[in-house]
C-alpha cells in the first residue's frame, strides 16, 4: 500500500502565559492510500491543530509534509487545498446563502481537477448517493437538518475529485443515529470511492469502524490496536 | 459556481444587507450628483461665456500699478528717477509671443493721421466740417491750416485682427507679408471706396505726408531738404472696410475725414517707422533752428519702433488663460498680459461661490462615503468571516474572495447610483436655482457699488462686452454623461477601498485562525 501523506518531524507550539507550549514534537507518520484513519486523543492534545497543519490550513514551526511524495509547501497550500484534499468540519461550514447543490458546484468550479462538465447532474447524483434528494438539494442549506448539512459537506469534500478527505469531529453536533449514518458514509468513501479518510474524533463509535486508530499523545502519533 | 454567480446570489438572497447598502449608495449618489452638477454647471457657464468672447490678450504696461508705486515714493529725487525709467513692453518678448502658434492675428500698430494732397478723401456724410483748424506760428500769429484727411494703420505683424475677423476684406491684391515688413517695403492697401474715387489700381503709387503744406513750406523756407518728407507707397492691395460711421452716435457729426473708415490706409510698420524717423530729423532740425540748437535731440531709431501695447487674437477663447499662464512668468516689471479676466471673474463670482460650495460638498461626501460604506461593509463582512474562512480552506484564492465581495458591493452600488442619477438630477436642478439666486442676492448686497457691465476704452475696446446676466444665463444644471461617468468612477473607487480594507483585515489570518475565530 503506497503512502498518500507523509509527515516528517513536524513541530508546532505557541507561547501561553510566558510558557512555550509544544503541541507537536518531531511528529512523523505515513498515511496509506485508501484507508480510513481516526485520530484520537484527549481534549487539548492538539488533534485539531494537527489536522489544520496536514490540511494546509496552518503551517508547522518546522517539519515537512509530502502529498504523494510532493512537498505541499512547494506545491502551494492554496493549490494543495483546492486540488488534493477535501475538508469536513464539525459545524459543516457550508456557504449559507447557497443551496446544497450550489455548495457542491462551488467545489467543482474552484478545483483545477478534471470534473465532468455537467456539474449539476453530477452534483445531484453525488448528493443522492449520500441520501440528499433533489428537493433538499435545491433548498438553502440553512433550511436543512444538521445531518443533512453534514452529508452535503462530505459530498462537497469529494466533489472536487480529490483522494484525501479530512474531517474534524464530523459527528460532534449530531445525534447518535445520524452519527452512524455519517460513519457509514466515511466507510463508503474508502470502500466504494477508494478515498483516504482521516478523521479527528472523540467518538469511539467512529474509531471502531476505522482501519487505523491513531492516538495523539504528548505531541506524537501512535497507532493503537 | 464562480465568484460572479456567488456574488449575484448573495445580493439576491441576503436582501436586508443589499437594501441597506443600496440606500446608502443612493443617498451618497444624490449628494455627489448635486455637488458635481453644481460644479459642472458653474464651469460650463463660464466656458460657454468665454466661448462667446473674443479670444484676445493684450500685452501692455500696468500703468495703474506703475503710478501707484511711483506716487508712494516719498523722496522727490527718487520719484523723479523712478518716472524717468518709463516702463514699456519688451519687443523681443512681443516677438516671442507673436510666434506662438495660438496667435492668429496681432494689432500692434501705429495709428497716425496723415496728408495725401494728391488724393481725394471720402467725406464724413454726417458732418459739415471742411477739416480746417487753427494754430499759432513762431511769430505768435494765428494760422489756418488743413487737418489731415487720412489715417495710417502700420502694423508690426502681417495679419491684423480686423482683417482676420473680416472687418477688413481684401477685394483685390494682397495684404503685406513678413518679407515686406523685414525689407521695410513701402507698400500699402487702400479701401475700395478710395480706389474708386481716385481711380487707383494695384501697382499705382500714392504719396502721403505726415506734415501739412504749411509745415513743408516752413521747412523749405528754412533751407531744409524736404524731398524725404513724402511717403510714396505702392498699392499692393485694395480692401473693403466693413466698419461704418454710426449715424446714431452723437460723436459722428464731429468726426474728421480721417475718422471715416474708408480713409484708412494699411501699411507695414517698418516702412512707416523709417519714413517717420527720416522726416523727424528734418522737422527737428527746423525747430532747432527756430528755438536754438540742441533744444530737440534727434532720437535714436529704436525709439521709433516702440509700441505701447500689442493685442493678440488667439485661435480659441478657451486658450486665453493657458496663453497667459505660459508667458506671464517671462514678463518684465509692470508688463502684464490682460484678458480682462479681473472683470470676467468679478462677474462670475456667484458661480465661483457655488462651485466652491459644491466642491466642499463633494469633498465631505467623498470622505464620508468612504468612511460610512467601509464601516457598513466591515460590519456586514464580520458576518461573512466564516464564509471567507471556508472559501480559503477550499483553496479559493484571496483575490477571488475579494472579487466576489467587490462584485456584490458593485452591483448594489450600481443600482443605488443609477437610481440616484434620476432623483439627483432633479434635486441638483432645484438646489442650483436656489443657491444661484441666494449667491446673486448676497453678491449684490455686499458689492452694490460694483458695476455689472465691463466698460471699455483703449486696449479694452478689443474685449467682448459681457454682463453678469449673460454669464448667469448660461448657468444650467444638467447631468451630463461625463458626470454620470464620474459618479460611477467615484463609486468604483469607494467600493474598492471599502471592500479591500476590511477584507484584508480579515484575510491577513490563515484559514484555521479565521475559522477558529468564527466557530
Amino acid at each position: 500500500m503506497s503512502s498518500i501523506l507523509r509527515l516528517e518531524n513536524i513541530n508546532y507550539g505557541y507561547e501561553d502565559g510566558g510558557y512555550r507550549r509544544q503541541i507537536l514534537k518531531d511528529l512523523s507518520y505515513d498515511f496509506d492510500s485508501g484507508k480510513f484513519y481516526t485520530i484520537l486523543g484527549p481534549s487539548g492534545s492538539g488533534k485539531t491543530t494537527l489536522l489544520s497543519i496536514i490540511a494546509g490550513l496552518d503551517k508547522p514551526d518546522s517539519g515537512e509534509i509530502y502529498y504523494e511524495g510532493e512537498n505541499i509547501n512547494k506545491m502551494g497550500l492554496y493549490k494543495y487545498r483546492r486540488n488534493k484534499i477535501g475538508i469536513v468540519f464539525q459545524s459543516y461550514n457550508l456557504v449559507n446563502y447557497l443551496t446544497g447543490l450550489e455548495n457542491i458546484e462551488l467545489a467543482m468550479t474552484e478545483t483545477d481537477n478534471k470534473i465532468p462538465k455537467n456539474h449539476k447532474e453530477v452534483a445531484y447524483a453525488l448528493l443522492a448517493k449520500f441520501g440528499i434528494g433533489k428537493s433538499k438539494a435545491d433548498r438553502l442549506v440553512t433550511r436543512l437538518s444538521g445531518g443533512e448539512q453534514q452529508r452535503i459537506a462530505i459530498a462537497r469534500a469529494i466533489a472536487s475529485n480529490v483522494d484525501l478527505i479530512f474531517a474534524d469531529e464530523p459527528t460532534g453536533n449530531l445525534d447518535s443515529a445520524t452519527e452512524e449514518e455519517i460513519i457509514k458514509i466515511f466507510r463508503m468513501l474508502t470502500e466504494e470511492f477508494g478515498k483516504t479518510v482521516i478523521v479527528v474524533t472523540h467518538s469511539n463509535e467512529v474509531s471502531k469502524l476505522s482501519d487505523h486508530r491513531v492516538l495523539l499523545h504528548e505531541g506524537v502519533l501512535k497507532e493503537i490496536e | 459556481m464562480n465568484f460572479l454567480r456567488r456574488a449575484i446570489k448573495n445580493v439576491i438572497r441576503v436582501p436586508s444587507k443589499s437594501i441597506l447598502l443600496g440606500i446608502t449608495f443612493f443617498v451618497i449618489g444624490n449628494l455627489v450628483i448635486v455637488g458635481l452638477g453644481l460644479t459642472s454647471a458653474s464651469q460650463n457657464a463660464k466656458i460657454l461665456t468665454r466661448k462667446q468672447m473674443r479670444a484676445v490678450v493684450s500685452y501692455e504696461v500696468d500703468f495703474d500699478r506703475y503710478y501707484a508705486d511711483g506716487d508712494s515714493i516719498e523722496s522727490e529725487e527718487e520719484r523723479n528717477e523712478f518716472y524717468e525709467n518709463y516702463p514699456k513692453i519688451d519687443l523681443e518678448q512681443n516677438a516671442k509671443m507673436i510666434a506662438d502658434e495660438r496667435v492668429k492675428a496681432v494689432d500692434a500698430f501705429y495709428d497716425r493721421i496723415t496728408y495725401a494732397p494728391d488724393l481725394e478723401y471720402i467725406k464724413n456724410p454726417y458732418s459739415n466740417s471742411e477739416g480746417i483748424a487753427y494754430t499759432i506760428d513762431a511769430d505768435g500769429n494765428q494760422v489756418e491750416y488743413q487737418m489731415p484727411s487720412f489715417k495710417i494703420q502700420a502694423n508690426i505683424f502681417p495679419m491684423q485682427i480686423a482683417l482676420y475677423e473680416g472687418t477688413y476684406e481684401i477685394v483685390e491684391g494682397r495684404y503685406y507679408t513678413q518679407e515686406d515688413l523685414d525689407n521695410e517695403n513701402r507698400v500699402c492697401l487702400i479701401t475700395d471706396e478710395l480706389a474708386d474715387l481716385n481711380n487707383l489700381r494695384i501697382g499705382d503709387t500714392i504719396k502721403l505726408c505726415d506734415y501739412s503744406q504749411t509745415d513743408l513750406d516752413s521747412f523749405a523756407k528754412a533751407g531744409l531738404d524736404v524731398s524725404n518728407m513724402d511717403l510714396e507707397l505702392e498699392i499692393i492691395g485694395i480692401y473693403h472696410n466693413n466698419k461704418e460711421l454710426d449715424p446714431n452716435d452723437t460723436n459722428t457729426q464731429y468726426m474728421q475725414a480721417y475718422d471715416v473708415p474708408a480713409n484708412t490706409i494699411l501699411m507695414p510698420s517698418t516702412a512707416y517707422n523709417r519714413y517717420n524717423y527720416d522726416a523727424s530729423i528734418v522737422s527737428n532740425t527746423y525747430y532747432n533752428q527756430i528755438y536754438g540748437t540742441g533744444i530737440i535731440e534727434n532720437p535714436d531709431y529704436e525709439s521709433f519702433t516702440r509700441v505701447n501695447s500689442a493685442v493678440y487674437l488667439l485661435d480659441d477663447p478657451l486658450h486665453v488663460d493657458e496663453f497667459i499662464k505660459d508667458y506671464e512668468g517671462e514678463l518684465g516689471d509692470y508688463q502684464i498680459l490682460n484678458a480682462n479676466n479681473d472683470e470676467f471673474n468679478r462677474m462670475a463670482r456667484p458661480l465661483d461661490s457655488i462651485s466652491m460650495f459644491a466642491n466642499l460638498i463633494l469633498l465631505i461626501v467623498g470622505v464620508a462615503a468612504v468612511i460610512i460604506i467601509t464601516l457598513i461593509v466591515a460590519l456586514t463582512l464580520k458576518t461573512r468571516t466564516y464564509e471567507m474562512g471556508v472559501l480559503l480552506s477550499m483553496g479559493v484564492s484571496k483575490i477571488k474572495v475579494i472579487m466576489q465581495l467587490f462584485v456584490e458591493l458593485l452591483i448594489v452600488a450600481i443600482l443605488g447610483f443609477s437610481l440616484s442619477i434620476v432623483s439627483g438630477s432633479l434635486i441638483a436642478g432645484k438646489v442650483g436655482d436656489v443657491v444661484l439666486d441666494y449667491q446673486v442676492e448676497t453678491e449684490n448686497e455686499y458689492a452694490s457699488d460694483d458695476s455689472n457691465v465691463i466698460y471699455y476704452g483703449g486696449v479694452e475696446r478689443y474685449f467682448t462686452e459681457v454682463t453678469q446676466e449673460q454669464i448667469l444665463s448660461q448657468y444650467n444644471v444638467t447631468i451630463s454623461p461625463l458626470i454620470i461617468a464620474e459618479i460611477y468612477i467615484l463609486g468604483l473607487g469607494v467600493v474598492f477601498i471599502s471592500i479591500v480594507i476590511p477584507a484584508m483585515m480579515i484575510m491577513r489570518f490563515n484559514p484555521k485562525q479565521i475559522l477558529l475565530n468564527t466557530n
